[in-house]
């Protein structure tokens, strides 16, 4: 594994593209970072030629008009997982976005720091059915737990 | 999901941004402003696409021992009908002199006076009453009901309260769009499929400045030891509370306004810009779990 050049044409993005946040200001100063340093960092891609992490830095050099740009080629099997595994816990995450990627880390050998169970509850959270309120039937789910915990406790 | 900012028209004229459309206010704050100043506020909030929730603020005058007449929060809505996105009936909350049973049929009452004269206020169903018949009546009824009664209570009975509510209108036949007055705690925002909310919350966060950004953080930092659950909660929202968004909005204003000393203008769209990314979640997070309000 090491850092090659290639053409920015051959670069694909996944459907989901970055699970971060628009930034305009994140954008801005690093459109003027490339314009005045050049590329510092690669993009990292998979063995499909599919964009894993630096899709701000992509557009960046787009922006500047490069035609070809340094890569790292990862392995991974899916895409979505290797995103949310190599931001993880960045503040500037979308959370919606982060979840959803979860799906797709094998929740046994990953690189974040969370249990099965956590990774199960964040996944839990995407899952929604209105029987959730009938109490009896379904205790602890969704918020429940945490709600009647409060309301014993205080109560 | 939409967070309504409670907001007085000193506020608002206040609010450079447009990027938050949604904000409430009350009669009883309002009603006694200058004719002048109330259209120039009436046409500002037009003008800028403001979605406006009026509320009577009964309870406020209440508390201060006023009483607002129905008669007169119909003239006036009347007159500044068209600033407001919508405005909630009269309420009467049951106190230590007033009982459930005249609570609700006050509160029905106003309604009805409100409807005869040729308005459409969205009800309200006081939450601590527990009287379930009543919010039934109400979901047969409304398609947008308010739920009122839940801020200053006791967490537990407001919680019960809420928990109560939603086992009702979780039934296939109901499901309609409510409202928690006074009541935007993200755990209730998550939980449950609220239309809408509204509370001050976001004021008092911009009275204290930064000092209430870092008491959060810390105190999430904290649950985040101290509970297996919170911490599984607190990851993926931490960046509701995060540092990033904290050194963003909440720079020293004087670093860029100097004609804004105390900061106010940039507190002010700083928690607008806070609270308007806590809807963009909570509503994302609805709408991946298939609750989609029209």
């Amino acid at each position: 594994m090491g850092i090659e050049m290639m053409s920015l044409r051959v670069i694909k993005l996944s459907d989901t593209g970055s699970l971060k946040f628009d930034d305009p200001e994140k954008d801005f100063n690093l459109h003027k970072s490339v314009e005045k340093y050049g590329q510092l960092r690669p993009l990292i891609i998979n063995q499909d030629n599919v964009l894993v992490d630096g899709h701000r830095l992509l557009v960046a050099l787009k922006r500047a008009e490069y035609t070809e740009a340094m890569v790292l080629k990862i392995e991974t099997n899916t895409v979505e997982a290797a995103k949310c595994e190599i931001n993880g816990l960045v503040y500037e995450e979308d959370p919606i976005k982060f979840i959803k990627a979860l799906k797709e880390v094998d929740p046994e050998n990953n690189c974040l720091p969370l249990k099965r169970a956590e990774i199960n509850y964040y996944l839990e959270l995407l899952d929604f059915d209105w029987k959730v309120y009938d109490r009896k039937k379904v205790k602890g789910s969704l918020f429940e737990d945490i709600l009647l915990e409060e309301m014993g406790a205080k109560a | 999901m939409r967070i309504f900012l409670v907001a007085g028209h000193g506020y608002l004229n206040n609010v450079d941004t447009d990027l938050h459309k949604n904000y409430l206010t009350s009669y009883y704050t309002i009603r006694g402003d200058k004719p002048d100043h109330l259209e120039a506020w009436s046409e500002m909030i037009q003008k800028r696409e403001f979605s406006i929730l009026l509320d009577s603020g009964a309870f406020s005058a209440w508390k201060r021992d006023i009483s607002i007449s129905v008669d007169d929060y119909i003239e006036f809505v009347k007159k500044y009908e068209a600033a407001f996105w919508n405005y909630v009936t009269l309420d009467v909350k049951s106190t230590k002199s007033i009982s459930v049973e005249e609570s609700i049929r006050q509160t029905k009452e106003n309604t009805r006076i409100m409807e005869d004269a040729g308005l459409n206020p969205v009800p309200v169903y006081h939450g601590v009453n527990r009287r379930i018949d009543v919010l039934e009546e109400l979901l047969e009824k409304y398609d947008f009901i308010f739920i009122g009664g839940l801020a200053g209570e006791n967490r537990a009975v407001a919680l019960q309260s809420i928990a109560d509510i939603w086992e009702v209108n979780s039934k296939p036949q109901y499901r309609k769009r409510l409202h928690a007055l006074g009541y935007t705690s993200t755990f209730n925002l998550l939980s449950y499929p609220w239309y809408s909310a509204d509370s001050t919350a976001w004021l008092s966060a911009m009275q204290f400045h930064d000092l209430q950004l870092k008491y959060t953080l810390s105190k999430g930092r904290q649950l985040a030891k101290d509970n297996l659950i919170r911490k599984m909660w607190f990851y993926p929202f931490k960046s509701l509370i995060n540092e990033d968004l904290a050194s963003k909005y909440l720079l020293p204003a004087s670093m860029f306004d100097k004609e804004d000393k105390k900061g106010w203008k940039s507190r002010i769209e700083a928690m607008v810009n806070v609270y308007h990314y806590l809807e963009n979640i909570i509503t994302r997070m609805w709408e991946e779990r298939g609750v989609i309000w029209e």
